[in-house]
């Protein structure tokens, strides 16, 4: 795994545990694609304790994002095609779009135009300029 | 208005209508959810604690009747309703069985069922099957795990399903306190009602052929024909139903046979 995902995954205190599962992933990606993961996000909320609940894994690349569903128990992975994505929704809170804060909060819903694949991202704390990069990058609207 | 007749016009509706737009992003949602509360279920004391008293119930009964219980002491599946059968029970309950809606739009008695509400109002969400060899072990399982559940301070409402259909099952309703992922923050506190369905052997392997038939059936609206399934003897519907009956009463007279 690269250095750079290995920090993120620490950055959010995903637990060392399941790094394994996140480089099987990153793996199939390989066997699935020839493009290059660029990025991986993780989905996830606070709890009332303050812990995160982690969701689903993401891999994205310059055209595929691979989505690893429930992906700490799960085994179920599904693979779209960025070019579609065509409509966005985005919820803040504590959270101005640029820089967050322990409190932030952000949800990202998407929307294909033409296949039924709709779904949504969450983040917590620093987690949220991931996503908010993320969305920027890959989930917002194309005009190609 | 005109009632929505399929599951397509029903999604347009609830938008139109409602103003709920449902997408891929609430199947994600309730699958989320489902988890949490499924979760929540494994790790309750109730959950904890009955795994291991089913031997004690069998061996109640094996004591009471010379005849074992369970057809397995191990703890039954939890199971998730998939989100399509989940969305088209709210469609029966919004529409299809909804008796006040007749010449103008109104809400069935406890109020629309939508997506600000649903998770607390369809009790089966989350869902298990206890499997008995005879007829009688249904009333006597759904009593034992009654009193469980009395002692643990969870609420368990039992009902004894006789449908129409030739189905027959005793429901146990479980209400568990769950904290579930909010839509968009954080996390909620909702009641929601676990099922804990009973049924014999027999039964169970019926359900297993009728239950496919049910969803496409559920699906549409109920049958207009003047004549109904009951006459209507070249129909499967006509087989499967009676069948129910049929095997329901041969379990009844197998309990006469066996506690003469």
């Amino acid at each position: 795994m690269e250095e750079r995902f290995r920090h993120y995954l620490e950055e959010i205190s995903l637990p060392v545990e399941l790094y394994d599962k996140v480089e099987n992933i990153l793996r199939i990606f390989a066997q699935l694609s020839s493009e290059t993961v660029e990025q991986i996000f993780v989905s996830e909320y606070l709890k009332p304790d303050g812990s995160r609940e982690y969701e689903s894994l993401w891999c994205f690349s310059r055209n595929l994002a691979l989505e690893a569903t429930d992906f700490v128990v799960g085994n179920e992975i599904s693979v779209m095609r960025l070019i579609q994505i065509a409509f966005l929704v985005i919820r803040k809170k504590h959270y101005d779009f640029t820089q967050s804060q322990n409190n932030s909060e952000l949800y990202i819903e998407y929307d294909p135009s033409v296949v039924d694949r709709a779904g949504y991202l969450k983040a917590s704390g620093t987690n949220c300029d991931h996503l908010k990069n993320v969305a920027l990058r890959y989930l917002a609207p194309r005009s190609d | 208005m005109k009632k929505p007749q399929t599951i397509n016009e029903y999604k347009t509706w609830l938008k139109s209508e409602l103003g709920f737009r449902i997408s891929g992003a609430d199947r994600q949602y309730y699958y989320s959810v489902a988890k949490a509360m499924r979760e929540q279920l494994l790790a309750s004391d109730f959950w904890c604690d009955l795994s291991p008293t089913l031997e004690r119930f069998d061996g109640q009964y094996l004591s009471k009747t010379g005849y074992q219980l369970l057809e397995s002491l191990d703890p039954p599946d939890i199971l998730v309703k998939p989100f399509d059968s989940f969305l088209l029970k709210t469609y029966r309950k919004n529409v299809i069985n909804n008796m006040r809606w007749s010449d103008q739009i109104s809400p069935p008695s406890g109020g629309w069922i939508t997506p600000e509400n649903w998770f607390s109002e369809i009790n089966d969400i989350i869902r298990t099957l206890f499997v008995v060899r005879y007829l009688d072990g249904v009333e006597f399982l759904a009593e034992s795990i009654e009193e469980l559940a009395s002692q643990h301070g969870v609420s368990c409402t039992v009902s004894y399903e006789a449908k129409e259909t030739g189905y027959y099952a005793a429901h146990l309703d479980i209400m568990l306190d769950c904290e579930i992922p909010d839509r968009y923050w954080g996390t909620a506190r909702i009641l929601s009602t676990i099922e804990f369905q009973i049924t014999t052997q027999v039964q169970e392997l019926i359900r297993r052929l009728l239950h496919r038939r049910y969803e496409i059936e559920r699906k549409s609206q109920p049958s207009t024909s003047v004549k109904g399934w009951q006459w209507d003897y070249n129909n499967q519907q006509f087989t499967l139903n009676y069948m129910g009956h049929l095997l329901h009463y041969v379990e009844g007279m197998i309990m006469q046979l066996r506690d003469a």
